[in-house]
């Protein structure tokens, strides 16, 4: 375990300082040729990039289901190990162009997650939306974790107070942040 | 020795200084809000009963509805509306189809909470075509517990009437754009 993390450490340390040399630098090399993103230089990948909802009777509907579940997902492979999160939070406090309709009004849920070799990882309790961050889904990074799926769904609470406004229809940005060790 | 050492150092330094990774990415949620109304007749029957006994006061009485509405932002319209699907039952009675008397009628007022507009003053139900009990404009919603409306009926009393009980049937409609 020891040489796996120390390695690495020491191969970004001795670059271009050849005072301090290896004792098996094949080993160092491979294992350079194995960490393909550095720290925090991942890309989080959510599909599909529009999840929408079509809300008709509040009364027969008063809970509208999107018409996609979502998928987030990433790749990191940077040999550290401790906790990772996935924050879920809106870009705006209302709809744009349907000011009625709070983001409080959608339900965030994660429905599954996903960590490869060793991690593993848990979904959080539903929530409603908000601007702030709040964590849909976390767990423990293992050495060897390099792949991470979580899949959401959304709901939208319907109701009579909201205007109605089909075309343009009403958006709201969302960002989600994963957060690894 | 004293290699490794420096070697073990430097890597827990690296260590100590790696911080917490992070990436973003952004989606969209999209809304399609549809124009939409209801509308819960809550006097299922109402009972038209005079105060007098010298012809003096018509037959009155009020039904009560809640009605729930939200109509699109640019251009919605809503309307609120009645129509006698039955005339009164029986024979020798009054009539909304064949008033026994000229002049006999069976009329309304109305009472609409914001944000419809009420008819305006007192109109006269028909069994042929529909009469507006209230009107919706643009960007108008209710509560979502729903908001309250009335029609106040008003049925000529007529002696010309034959003693009875006398059943008519009025249909709401509620409709949004």
């Amino acid at each position: 375990m020891n040489v796996w993390l120390t390695i690495p450490a020491l191969w970004a340390i001795t670059a271009g300082q050849p005072v301090i040399k290896p004792a098996a630098p094949k080993l160092t090399r491979n294992v350079a040729t194995v960490h393909p993103m550095a720290n925090g230089s991942f890309t989080v990948s959510v599909s599909p990039a529009t999840v929408s909802f079509t809300a008709t009777n509040p009364n027969s509907a008063p809970v509208v289901a999107g018409n996609a579940t979502a998928t987030a997902s990433w790749n990191n492979l940077d040999f550290n190990t401790g906790p990772w999160n996935l924050t879920v939070q809106a870009g705006a406090g209302s709809f744009g162009n349907c000011p009625t309709v709070p983001i409080s009004a959608v339900t965030v849920s994660c429905a599954s997650v996903s960590a490869t070799i060793g991690g593993s990882g848990s979904c959080a309790a539903g929530f409603k939306l908000s601007t702030s961050p709040q964590i849909v889904a976390s767990g423990n990074q293992a050495l060897l974790t390099y792949s991470y799926t979580i899949t959401l769904n959304f709901t939208l609470a319907d109701s009579w107070k909201y205007i109605a406004e089909s075309s343009p229809s009403c958006s709201l940005s969302l960002a989600y942040t994963a957060t690894v060790p | 020795m004293r290699r490794y050492a420096t070697i073990i150092a430097a890597a827990c330094l690296m260590l100590a200084l790696a911080g917490m990774g992070q990436a973003q990415s952004t989606t969209t949620l999209s809304v399609a809000v549809g124009p939409e109304a209801s509308l819960t007749v809550t006097t299922g029957t109402t009972t038209l009963a005079s105060g007098s006994t010298t012809f003096s006061n018509p037959f009155t009485g009020t039904t009560s509805l809640t009605y729930k509405i939200r109509t699109t932002k640019v251009g919605g319209t809503g309307t609120l509306s009645l129509k006698i699907t039955a005339d009164f039952s029986g024979t020798g009675g009054p009539s909304v189809t064949t008033p026994p008397t000229s002049g006999d009628a069976l009329t309304y007022t109305c009472t609409v909470s914001s944000p419809g507009t009420a008819c305006t003053g007192t109109v006269t139900a028909s069994t042929s075509s529909a009469t507006s009990v209230a009107t919706f404009g643009a960007a108008a919603n209710s509560t979502s517990a729903g908001n309250s409306a009335s029609t106040a009926w008003s049925l000529t009393d007529d002696p010309v009437y034959a003693t009875g009980t006398y059943t008519a049937t009025a249909t709401y409609t509620i409709s949004a754009t």
